[in-house]
């Protein structure tokens, strides 16, 4: 019998994880500053599932995809405060800006390996400079200020709580869409593809509408965490948008664990934690990060997912508890 | 017409610097396939182990040069030995690049800490002094870079094709694993190669660093690097020098006669263009392959 993909994602382990960080907002009803700090962190875990799409999934090294996330960010930003859109139009117009950036970066999908790390590299540089240039539409180097808080069925959203159920909304949503996604039809030929391309394509796979469709869609997930930083923190400036955050994200993707819908949760909010209590070392803190990397790299090529997987394969569990077998 | 002549000279003075580092990626990416991005930071400290040599000994400017390279080549060694040849070994080529990545953070990180956030100038002697030729302002270190490229480029290139060793370099570029079977002992070729390429990218750091400044920032120019490999078809040595010229004569050709803002975004753009249309270089073999 198949299992529909719902009933897949809804095992006993994710109705915890869910409900506890349904919940999680109650405990913390005083400390703004650590509900401010959750809310970046689900902007950064929406960016880092995008990318393990993309990258960990689809195997497209997008070493530019924090230039996508300026580009959600900035439409929104330009269309609240200049256009005076609603936040939820201002939303999905910046997931359409960014799925239309895509678009133009697609035919850079022909080109491989190093040349495609190149090319996507370079692409997340043109638009990070576009940021930092064109003054005009984007008040160059000083960003948007003042940017009005999301605003959804007439009541805006100030209070950080407030902002934490709509991140958390979107989140959701992204996971089950991603994991929906490769549950699917497309995730079986996305498993072949990465298996073996050749055979892949003579099966009459189209890998090409693939791997556009998972530049398309990451891209327009990161638009979607850029419209929501910017009604978050009212300001967006060209620094957020570079190559340091398309690090920091790949950075999440691969400390959680490539291929790890989970770990890219995990891994985002580790990665900003370790940012958020480096930062009091100032210029040094990024030294922290690159020696977390080489050494992720090094020890931990399979993540936390990874990790934690071994422990849980080590422990002798009882028959009865033994993760991995569904109870009928 | 002497206002084009001078934006030339200056044109392939830049380009000189773009080569020196894109030589260094060529020859790694050959060796190993790897594209190294801490390599242009490598460069960086170059330029800062210079500075500190020329601050306290004064010492003339080849002899920085040599000891810069020596250095630095060093530590490409040291990087190598101790960072990539035990990932290697498990074969994770997508870890290794974003390993290096790891390393350019730390090694900007550690020239921070070293010598601080102040551009530094190295000390008068030094520096450049233009010398008048033909209403040109010729700037020695600029000739010296040059002359380094096309020495570093006649050589490497008999290196390759005529001696034993760098046959065997060729070989384990080639096919790895046949090159291990023929007795060639490619983890030994691999740091030979880190070894040169480090040695120039510190020595083509201390002409730059007395150019311009000594600074964390100064890899950043490796962004260019790449951009001149891949022109040049990424791998050939001879190609990336060219590659190196061709971009720093087309960036500064476009910021005189287009728009100095936007004198990086054009030459991203072109190089994505060229990329796609000749994903070889412009000097490699082949059009597109079609997919």
């Amino acid at each position: 019998m198949t299992v529909s993909w719902f009933a897949r994602f809804w095992t006993m382990r994710a109705a915890i994880a869910v409900v506890a960080l349904a919940v999680l907002p109650f405990f913390l009803r005083d400390n703004a500053y650590v509900l401010f700090q959750l809310n970046t962190i689900a902007v950064f875990a929406m960016l880092a599932l995008g990318l393990q799409l993309a990258f960990g999934y689809g195997g497209i090294l997008q070493l530019g995809y924090a230039g996508f996330f300026g580009l959600g960010a900035y439409t929104s930003a330009l269309l609240t405060t200049r256009a005076d859109w609603p936040f939820p139009a201002a939303f999905a117009a910046a997931m359409l800006v960014a799925a239309a950036g895509a678009v133009v970066m697609s035919p850079i999908l022909r080109l491989r390996d190093v040349n495609f790390a190149m090319a996507a590299f370079v692409f997340g540089l043109i638009l990070e400079l576009v940021y930092n240039q064109w003054s005009a539409v984007t008040n160059g180097p000083i960003g948007f200020r003042g940017i009005p808080p999301p605003t959804l069925f007439g009541v805006s959203l100030v209070q950080p709580e407030h902002l934490y159920y709509l991140l958390f909304v979107a989140l959701l949503g992204e996971y089950l869409l991603i994991f929906r996604l490769l549950h699917s039809p497309f995730g079986t030929a996305l498993r072949a593809m990465r298996e073996n391309e050749t055979a892949c394509r003579t099966s009459g796979v189209d890998v090409t509408r693939i791997r556009v469709t998972l530049l398309l869609v990451s891209s327009a997930i990161a638009g979607a965490a850029g419209s929501l930083l910017a009604g978050m923190n009212g300001f967006v400036s060209p620094p957020t948008f570079g190559w340091s955050t398309s690090i920091a994200v790949l950075m999440m993707v691969v400390l959680g664990g490539v291929r790890s819908l989970p770990g890219a949760i995990v891994g985002a909010a580790v990665i900003r934690i370790i940012i958020e209590r480096t930062s009091v070392l100032g210029q040094h803190s990024n030294i922290v990060f690159g020696v977390a990397l080489v050494l992720c790299m090094a020890f931990l090529p399979e993540g936390l997912a990874g990790l934690a997987r071994r422990i849980v394969t080590a422990i002798p569990w009882p028959a009865r508890l033994k993760p991995g077998t569904v109870a009928s | 017409m002497p206002e084009f002549l001078g934006q030339v000279v200056f044109g392939l003075a830049i380009g000189s610097i773009y080569s020196l580092i894109a030589i260094g990626f060529s020859m790694i990416y050959r060796a190993t396939g790897l594209l190294h991005f801490a390599h242009p930071d490598l460069m960086m400290i170059g330029g800062m182990v210079g500075y500190t040599l020329a601050t306290r000994t004064l010492l003339p400017m080849p002899v920085l040069f040599v000891l810069s390279g020596v250095v630095v080549g060093g530590l490409s060694c040291a990087i190598d030995r101790f960072g990539f040849r035990p990932m290697r070994r498990r074969g994770a080529h997508l870890n290794l690049i974003i390993a290096t990545i790891g390393w350019s953070i730390i090694l900007v990180n550690v020239a921070l800490f070293v010598w601080g956030t102040a551009p530094l100038s190295y000390p008068q002697p030094y520096l450049p002094k233009g010398t008048l030729v033909g209403g040109l302002v010729i700037v020695p270190q600029n000739l010296a870079m040059l002359g380094v490229g096309l020495l570093a480029m006649i050589i490497l290139q008999a290196f390759f094709r005529r001696t034993v060793v760098g046959q065997a370099l060729r070989a384990t570029a080639e096919n790895p694993v046949a090159a291990q079977l023929m007795g060639i002992r490619i983890e030994r070729m691999m740091l030979l190669t880190f070894l040169l390429s480090g040695f120039l990218a510190g020595g083509a750091g201390v002409l730059v660093a007395s150019i311009v400044y000594a600074n964390f920032d100064l890899g950043l120019i490796g962004i260019k690097a790449f951009a001149a490999s891949v022109l040049g078809g990424f791998g050939h040595v001879a190609g990336a020098m060219a590659g190196g010229l061709l971009l720093g004569l087309l960036e500064t050709m476009g910021a005189f006669y287009l728009s100095s803002a936007f004198k990086d975004i054009i030459a991203y753009t072109l190089l994505i263009l060229i990329l796609l249309v000749r994903p070889n270089g412009l000097f490699g073999a082949g059009a597109a392959r079609p997919d």
